[in-house]
This record gives structure tokens, C-alpha cells and sequence, in this order.
């Protein structure tokens, strides 16, 4: 009996399951493409409440990303922030998370770890223009001209090298 | 039904309420897809959790007697396995976020486990196999044919490549030798068989993937129930139609590049091969594409530049992979795994198997759930050994 009722309760959740992961899945897909068409804040960070309700852990480091980017909009950098080295620790490089944490250092008056962040990703992806041209901002606000410009070049060199290279 | 290779002590009926509802969702495969979901495999993977659920509820409750069957080495090893991903997923060394993260993953290889222990019970004869083959052959071709007229409930087609609204070409290419392969086996010359190869060839043709018509020609080598001279055929139709398509869709043109697609994949292997140096107990079940970036050869960023447009997400090697996330232990498992399989009675399925996993030593077709499917179905047949017709091969 024990080994039925245990059957039983494995096989509910299954489906249960199965009908929340889809869920999951078209309300995510309705909240990227939101993010990415610019709809209004509210009804993007209600949209991500109610995937956060669903409370699955179906896609979770998209998720946790998906998040920072969120919190950023919400011009919640603290937050931020924090989820931001929290998802490092355990997907470091994943997309541009490090160039987010640079900008956020940056965002937080913390010019010295925003640089310290920004060679990091630099680390991770050395063939994004995007990180050069972050890195001249951080390195401008400290008041290093010559520096800030030699990553502005790079960062124009990168460009070039990239629209033009087939692969990517 | 044959009589079973494996002799069960108490011999009861199958679930055949189930097995019909898993040779509808075989059938329907290709076509469960919506295009306002995340993935393409969402509603394929949806629906497989609440069939597997269901069919659960069902071996549990209903009133004959309970199948049993004689465990074999390998059901033993699919369920270490699973113990392993579990302990390599925050539990050694403890990390409770590691655990969380990997948790999706690690409950979908739990049902896929399940999906393997069903089918191991309810061991069904060789006409549910084939129904299942067949389904997904012509269910494929027709998705393929709507594909092709841009009907609006299939994706679109990929560059001129068909996909059969799967992930990618290649996946489709690889699922389809496997089917071919479950036919080849059966070394029958029946039209059926034939038209089967056929329909096969055409929808690997379709798909485009180099991957795939390597191992279609192997496959037809290997257990080819006709002339070796048909071999020919596809030897000369294949490259004339990787040019023929080149021309017509220049954004193909890339393939054409042989060298800068071997040193790709040559650093994608050396990043995995880092990556497995540097974590001997595993990065977490479904943490590779979360892990591998600080590994990544600089030669590797050269060519994918932008993290967020193309960047290195999967191994593109099963063994490799699955070593990176579960650390070094499973160096021993892959040789116990590949040592029994080995030993197994030849059987169709076995030879789909080894389609599979052979296709999956250079594809990410074991990466998705259709291919995880797949694979799980066709070793519970192959274990079960009731679906072999040719055993003179072994």
C-alpha cells in the first residue's frame, strides 16, 4: 500500500509539474519579449511576479538574470547588485552578468570596484566591444584620460574586427 | 509478443491504456510546438512529465498483479547515475544554491529515469515498437511536407533546413538515423521497411546535417538490408545537395568553411577539457553552460565574440559534458555504462542507441529532451532485448 500511495504522490506532482513548467515557459516567454519591446515597467514586473509566484525552479539562472536586468530597470541598483554577485558566485561570465556588476559599482559610486569588475568581464568575453567602451567611462570618471582613451580604441578596433568577422 | 531475453519471474499484463498514449505522444511529437513558448521542447517536455506521471498513477492503481521485472546491470547504473548527479548537485560539497540551480535538471532525469523503469516493465512487444517507429517517421515527414508549404502551426524552416519544429536541423538528422537504424536492424527487405529507409533519407537529406549523413552512411553500411551499390546513391546525392544548397542560401555558406569549423569545435573540446581539470567533483547537473565561461580558450572568444548574440553552451560531447557537471566519477560510469551496453543482445534498439550516442559524442542531440527520450526509450528496449530480430551478429 505504502509503495501505491507513494506512486500515487510521485505521479500528482508529475503532472503538476508538467502543467506549471508550462506555465513557467509562456509567461517567461511573454516576459522577455516584453523587456525586449520596451513595454511599461509595471506591466513587465508584474508579469515577473507572477512567474516568481509559480515558485519553480525551471530555468533558474535565466531567471536569476532576467532578474538583475529587472531590478536595474526598476533603477534598484542595491538590489541589484546583490543578486548580481550572488549569480556570479555561481555562473561566472554568463552573458554580459560582469559588465551589469561594472555598471552597478558604477551606478553605487564605486569606482574602483566598478574597474576591478569590468577587467573581470573583460576576462570572460576579451572580444566585447561593450566592456572597453564601459571601461573608458569607469577610467574617465576617475579622471584617467590617457587610459579611458586607449579603451576607447580598443573598443573601436573590436567593433571593427567584429561586424566584419562571419562567426559570430 | 517474443519471448523476453530476460527471463521474468511473474509474467503480467502491460499498461495498455499507457502504451497507446505514448505511441499517440510519439506520433504527435513534431507537432507539439507553439511558437509563444520559450523553447521549442516546452510542450514536448510538458506533455512527457504528465504522461510519465500519469502512467505511474496508473502501474500503482490498477488491479492486476504488479509487474515485476528482473533488474539488469545497467537499470542499476542508470539509478547510480542519477545518485551521482544528485550528490555532484550541492550535496559534495555542500552548497545549497548549487542544489537549487541544478534542480530542474535533476528532477527531469528523475522522470527520464522513470520513463526508462515503465517501459522496462510493461516490455512491449515488437508491434508497439514499430508503431512507435513508424508514427514518428511519418509524423516527421508530414511535418517536414508542412514545413516545407510554410504551413503556420510548424516552425520555419532553418536557412532551406528542415527541423520538424525541433531545436535545430542537426537534432532532427541525428533522431532520424536512429530511426533508421532501429529499421536497418531489423535487416528485413519488406516495402514497408524500405519506403521507411526512404522516407528516412529523405528528412536526413532535409535536415543538412553533416553529423547526421555520416551516420546515415554508416548506419546503411552497417546493417544496410539492400545492394551495398545503394550506398553509392547517397554517397553522390549528398554532396551535390550541400552545393546545391550553398548556392541557394548564402548564409549556408559558413559550412562550407571545413577548417574554421574543426578548430571551433577543437577549442570548444580544449574549454571542456579545462573546465574538467578544474572541477574534479562537478560543477552541479545543468551547470556547463553557467560554469564554462572562465575556461573558454581565447582563440574560442575570437570567434564568438558577444556574449549575448553566440556564446559556448553546450559541449557538443555527452561524455565530456556530463563529466564537467558530475565531475570525474563518471569517467568510471561511462566505462561500466559502455562495458555492459556493449555485452547486450544484439537489438534494434541497440542499434539506435548507438546511433544516438555515437551522434551524440559530436551534436548536442542528447542536450534536449527529445533526444534524452529517445535514448531512454530505446535502451529500456534494448535491456529488454524483446524487440531483436537479427542476433547473428553478436
Amino acid at each position: 500500500m505504502f509503495r501505491k500511495i507513494l506512486a500515487g504522490l510521485i505521479g500528482v506532482l508529475l503532472i503538476a509539474y508538467g502543467f506549471l513548467f508550462l506555465k513557467k515557459d509562456y509567461l517567461f516567454a511573454k516576459f522577455i519579449s516584453l523587456m525586449t519591446t520596451e513595454e511599461t515597467l509595471e506591466e513587465v514586473t508584474s508579469t515577473f511576479a507572477k512567474i516568481q509566484k509559480l515558485r519553480l525552479p525551471a530555468y533558474p539562472v535565466k531567471t536569476s538574470y532576467y532578474q538583475l536586468r529587472l531590478e536595474i530597470e526598476r533603477r534598484r541598483f542595491l538590489t541589484a547588485w546583490e543578486m548580481g554577485l550572488r549569480l556570479h558566485r555561481l555562473a561566472p561570465g554568463y552573458y554580459d552578468l560582469e559588465w551589469h556588476l561594472a555598471f552597478l559599482a558604477q551606478k553605487l559610486a564605486r569606482p574602483q570596484t566598478a574597474l576591478v569588475w569590468i577587467e573581470k568581464a573583460i576576462d570572460y568575453h576579451p572580444f566585447e566591444e561593450s566592456n572597453y567602451l564601459l571601461k573608458a567611462k569607469i577610467l574617465d570618471s576617475m579622471d584617467l584620460e590617457e587610459l579611458a582613451k586607449d579603451s576607447l580604441l580598443t573598443a573601436r578596433k573590436l567593433s571593427i574586427r567584429n561586424r566584419h568577422f562571419k562567426a559570430d | 509478443m517474443p519471448d523476453s531475453a530476460v527471463p521474468s519471474p511473474s509474467k503480467s499484463e502491460p499498461c495498455g491504456l499507457m502504451l497507446k498514449c505514448w505511441v499517440f505522444f510519439f506520433t504527435a511529437l513534431p507537432f507539439l510546438w507553439i511558437p509563444s513558448l520559450l523553447e521549442a521542447h516546452s510542450l514536448r517536455k510538458s506533455v512527457f512529465l504528465i504522461l510519465v506521471g500519469a502512467h505511474l498513477i496508473f502501474r500503482a492503481w490498477r488491479k492486476i498483479k504488479p509487474i515485476e521485472f528482473q533488474p539488469r546491470g545497467l537499470d542499476y547504473l542508470l539509478i547510480f547515475y542519477v545518485l551521482i548527479r544528485i550528490l555532484s548537485s550541492g550535496f559534495l560539497p555542500p552548497d545549497p544554491q548549487v542544489l537549487m540551480f541544478s534542480l530542474e535538471t535533476l528532477m527531469w532525469e528523475s522522470s527520464l529515469l522513470l520513463f526508462y523503469l515503465l517501459i522496462r516493465s510493461e516490455n512491449p512487444g515488437m508491434s508497439w515498437w514499430s508503431r512507435v517507429v513508424f508514427g514518428l517517421l511519418v509524423s516527421f515527414f508530414l511535418c517536414a511536407i508542412l514545413q516545407i508549404t510554410g504551413a503556420p502551426f510548424v516552425r520555419e524552416m532553418v536557412d532551406g533546413r528542415l527541423q520538424c519544429s525541433l531545436f535545430h536541423p542537426n537534432v532532427l538528422g541525428i533522431l532520424v538515423v536512429s530511426l533508421c537504424a532501429f529499421l536497418s536492424a531489423k535487416g528485413s527487405r519488406s516495402p514497408s521497411i524500405l519506403a521507411g529507409l526512404l522516407v528516412a533519407f529523405l528528412l536526413v537529406m532535409g535536415s543538412g546535417s553533416r553529423n547526421a549523413f555520416f551516420w546515415l552512411l554508416v548506419t546503411l553500411m552497417y546493417f544496410q538490408p539492400v545492394r551495398r551499390v545503394f550506398i553509392l546513391v547517397p554517397l553522390i546525392l549528398i554532396p551535390g545537395w550541400e552545393v546545391m544548397r550553398i548556392s541557394t542560401f548564402p548564409a549556408e555558406a559558413y559550412r562550407s568553411r571545413l577548417v574554421e569549423h574543426f578548430t571551433i569545435r577543437l577549442e570548444v573540446y580544449k574549454s571542456t577539457w579545462h573546465a574538467i581539470l578544474s572541477s574534479p567533483s562537478g560543477t552541479g547537473a545543468g551547470l556547463y553552460s553557467a560554469k564554462i565561461h572562465p575556461h573558454t580558450t581565447e582563440k574560442l572568444h575570437g570567434f564568438f565574440p558577444n556574449p549575448l548574440r553566440q556564446s559556448l553552451q553546450k559541449a557538443h560531447n555527452v561524455v565530456l559534458e556530463s563529466i564537467v557537471e558530475s565531475g570525474w566519477v563518471l569517467w568510471i560510469w561511462w566505462f561500466c555504462a559502455l562495458t555492459l551496453f556493449w555485452k547486450l543482445r544484439f537489438s534494434c534498439s541497440k542499434a539506435a542507441v548507438w546511433i544516438l550516442f555515437l551522434g551524440a559524442m559530436f551534436s548536442v542531440v542528447l542536450n534536449y529532451p527529445e533526444g534524452q527520450i529517445f535514448l531512454v526509450l530505446f535502451l529500456s528496449g534494448a535491456v529488454n532485448g524483446e524487440d531483436g530480430i537479427i542476433d547473428s551478429r553478436n
